[in-house]
């Protein structure tokens, strides 16, 4: 029985040291399905999705696609024709042209469709590492933090804090252990960095609409701004998305942001907003700009909630306070300025 | 309502914060590993600066500014011998175990983190007491709630339980024969020899025996030879005179009032965290009856401190201890993957000790950790399976060897599976260690957050 106690003497066995890894093989129950709605719950009982779906959208939808799919071919078809009855040379250049269309077009939505993998990959990361750190494992969840560090030094140079980490780490550490530890060790300092891009995208974005004149102008400014932040964000936490990637995590980011609680979102950025009316007296865009400022934060961390490997708990959460201080304090002294300057222009009348 | 929790905080925090003082007794039968706790205990505060010690979150969090040992007030006890006790282990030896008490103090500066506290003060510091005392004068503990006659007769039932019925006979042999004749002084004497000489036996034997009572009979200190430790519990079935009763009354009360009691009253009042050492190993080699014995006396132990009216304890520490760790130590000595298991065992063997004390109001927590890490652990090929063991330098011969103990139930076994279950959980020596350094060690940082971290405000 291998439960029995064994001693052997030191050379007459082959020994290895024990790297941190899989002793045993488990198979976790990763629940891949992705929460859309916030789902009716109460003491633990959860009302199940409506498994019913529409046969006859999907089939409108197939057929659909594949009709417009052979029209374009055969008109394309119809065109190259045409322009080689003109000229051979043509014909032949504008059918190459449409050829590397159609392979750029694919490998462009390849490579996104990679990447959007990756973050599905994180979200599968994220719940084995919050399984292990709830069950009492060992040696499982070094590797997946080595794996974590790997796609992380791509994107950013954690080799410090990565050492600093080894070292503190030995073989008594158990699953948990070692996550608490990589968690206060290396993401937290990527969560600064985060942190410190929302700021700044906040702020700018915050800056933009305080100054821009128009109301159409404002959507666009935020749809891009938001759309470069979430794209820093995803490559601090190592998983970079492409513009296709980015709007499906746009979307999850939304949908986030409703689960996270409607109440939670109003509460906070209704007080902070409501707290700026001395802004919103001195100018009606400039409380705007701070409302856009901390909307696009809101998005930033909820997208740091979504690259994240481990997720936030109460100690770590980042918290709004203090971008928000920095985009009311930016929008203010513009204010202090443009008032200044005001005033010198009457001093001078 | 909102107002009146706030203010209670802030009393609260106000109070926390003014007190400075900690005092920590680190409790724990003989064999436990108290030395080895404490001596690597301010051996890992001393060399904080450059230690690995994430799980204590001030020292994680960067607060601590430095550490020295200062001398401490209670000047008649003597000092924890640190220093003897580091050379000890520079000779590949594990510290003397302790005969006499002592004390040592750790006064840590760190930088407040409170808002709220920080304006008042920036830095603050933390004497930490750290008392440390044999333990077999532990189980003198329980002996203040008895008189001689109930402790007689608790003795004589527990000297008839397996492991250590089979050691008793002797005694039981001298005492029958004895206490026929005439009681002189003399014979008083040659009975209490042997009846220390049973302790003795039972706490070198290889059962493991736990609950030897009187603590001072097998560890008596400075009181050798003297006449308050001649006396011996009275079976019950043994008449004897009135005269011979009166006189080893007296002396068990003598020994209970003015040894016993002021010892206690004065090294453990005021005390603020306890520790309870526990060696889970042991039991585990021992089997069924030693776990039954170890667990009834550490109930016993850890539900003197608060049980009952009569208690003085209680009186005394209640508004004191605060915290109780229930801590194995020797964690070293098991595969890390069944660390976890040993949690669990340990936990499961104090379920109703801990149940009571949390009646109480008293925080406990469980933890496994080794104070000083004395081996490796490995993977070993065995019937091709790997097999997480621990490999070190076996302390009984000095050799090498790699040790798969048995794998450490998480639930509680029944007797059956006890007895076929074995464990062969052996002591190693200590390896070729850098002292000047922090010691190598399991979780450490958890057992000083666990006992100080709340203080670093």
């Amino acid at each position: 029985m291998s439960d029995q106690p064994i001693k052997f003497d030191s050379q007459s066995v082959k020994v290895e040291t024990v790297q941190l890894d899989d002793t045993v093989q488990v198979k976790e129950d990763l629940s891949q399905e992705q929460q859309k709605f916030l789902p009716v719950m109460a003491n633990g009982l959860k009302l199940k999705k409506s498994e019913k779906s529409n046969k006859w959208l999907k089939w409108f939808g197939i057929s659909f696609g594949s009709l417009v799919v052979t029209a374009a071919v055969f008109e394309s078809w119809q065109f190259i024709q045409q322009l080689l009855t003109i000229s051979t040379v043509l014909g032949l250049t504008v059918a190459a042209l449409l050829v590397s269309v159609v392979v750029a077009g694919f490998g462009t939505l390849i490579s996104g469709r990679i990447k959007s993998k990756r973050l599905e990959y994180r979200k599968s990361i994220q719940q084995k590492l919050s399984s292990y750190s709830n069950s009492e494992t060992y040696g499982k969840a070094a590797k997946v933090l080595d794996e974590v560090s790997d796609e992380f030094s791509q994107e950013v140079d954690i080799s410090k804090s990565l050492a600093l980490y080894r070292q503190t780490v030995n073989t008594s550490h158990n699953d948990s252990e070692l996550i608490q530890i990589y968690n206060k060790q290396v993401l937290s300092g990527l969560d600064q960095l985060a942190l410190e891009a929302i700021r700044k995208h906040a702020t700018e974005s915050a800056l933009m609409v305080a100054l821009s004149p128009l109301a159409i102008a404002d959507m666009a400014l935020v749809a891009w701004r938001s759309s470069r932040m979430l794209q820093d964000i995803s490559r601090i936490y190592g998983c970079p998305q492409t513009a296709f990637g980015r709007l499906g995590l746009t979307k999850q980011v939304a949908t986030n942001l409703m689960l996270a609680g409607a109440s939670e979102f109003v509460a906070e950025a209704g007080v902070e907003l409501l707290g700026k009316s001395v802004a919103a007296a001195i100018s009606s865009k400039m409380a705007q700009g701070i409302g856009v400022g901390i909307l696009i934060s809101r998005l930033g961390i909820q997208t740091m909630q979504i690259c994240r490997p481990i997720k936030f708990d109460e100690d770590n959460k980042p918290k709004l306070g203090k971008i928000r201080k920095s985009i009311t304090n930016k929008i203010l002294s513009m204010v202090k300025k443009n008032d200044k300057t005001l005033n010198k222009g009457k001093d001078n009348d | 309502m909102a107002i009146k929790k706030q203010l209670k905080q802030a009393v609260e925090l106000l109070d926390r914060g003014l007190d400075k003082n900690i005092r920590v007794c680190v409790t724990g039968l003989s064999g436990s590993g108290k030395t080895a706790f404490i001596t690597s205990l301010i051996n890992q505060l001393l060399h904080q600066k450059k230690a690995q010690l994430p799980f204590w979150l001030a020292h994680a969090e960067a607060r601590i500014l430095g550490v020295k040992q200062v001398t401490y007030s209670d000047l008649h006890i003597p000092e924890f011998p640190y220093k003897e006790a580091i050379s000890a282990l520079e000779t590949h030896q594990w510290p003397q175990s302790t005969t006499n008490i002592s004390q040592s103090r750790i006064s840590i500066k760190y930088e407040v983190k409170n808002k709220w506290l920080k304006r008042v003060q920036p830095h603050s510091h933390l004497n930490i007491d750290i008392i440390d005392y044999p333990g077999e004068w532990l189980l003198d503990l329980p002996l203040l709630d008895l008189n001689f006659y109930t402790w007689s007769k608790q003795f004589c039932e527990w000297a008839d339980k397996k492991p250590q019925s089979k050691l008793a006979d002797e005694w039981y042999q001298s005492i029958n024969s004895l206490l026929k004749a005439t009681s002189s002084e003399s014979d008083i004497k040659l009975l209490a020899k042997e009846f220390r000489q049973f302790l003795v036996r039972c706490k070198e034997s290889s059962e493991g025996i736990h609950f030897i009572q009187p603590g001072r009979f097998v560890l008596p200190g400075d009181l050798d030879g003297a006449p308050v430790l001649d006396f011996f519990p009275v079976p019950r079935n043994l008449i004897l005179s009135d005269e011979l009763t009166e006189k080893l009354e007296q002396r068990f009360n003598y020994y209970r009032d003015n040894i016993v009691r002021p010892f206690f009253k004065e090294y453990f009042s005021s005390v603020d965290r306890q520790l309870l050492l526990v060696d889970v190993l042991k039991v585990l080699n021992h089997g069924y009856d030693s776990y039954r014995e170890l667990q009834q006396t550490l109930s016993k132990l850890i539900t003197s401190f608060d049980y009952g009216q009569t208690n003085w304890l209680k009186r005394m520490f209640q508004p004191k201890i605060n915290k109780l760790i229930i801590a194995s130590s020797k964690s070293d000595q098991v595969p890390p993957e069944q660390h976890n298991a040993m949690k669990s065992f340990l936990s499961n063997m104090l379920i109703d000790a801990e149940n009571q004390v949390g009646y109480q109001g008293i925080d406990v927590a469980t933890v496994v950790f080794s104070a000083i890490q004395v081996t490796e652990p490995v993977l070993a090929e065995h019937e091709n399976k790997k097999l997480a063991c621990v490999k070190g330098v076996e302390l009984e011969n000095n050799k090498e060897v790699i040790n798969y103990p048995g794998k450490i139930p998480s639930e509680p076994m029944s007797k059956k599976q006890w007895s076929e279950q074995r464990y062969n959980f052996i002591d190693y020596a200590i390896p070729d260690l850098a002292t000047h350094k922090q010691l190598p060690h399991h979780r450490m940082d958890r057992v000083i957050e666990l006992l100080i971290g709340d203080k670093f405000l």
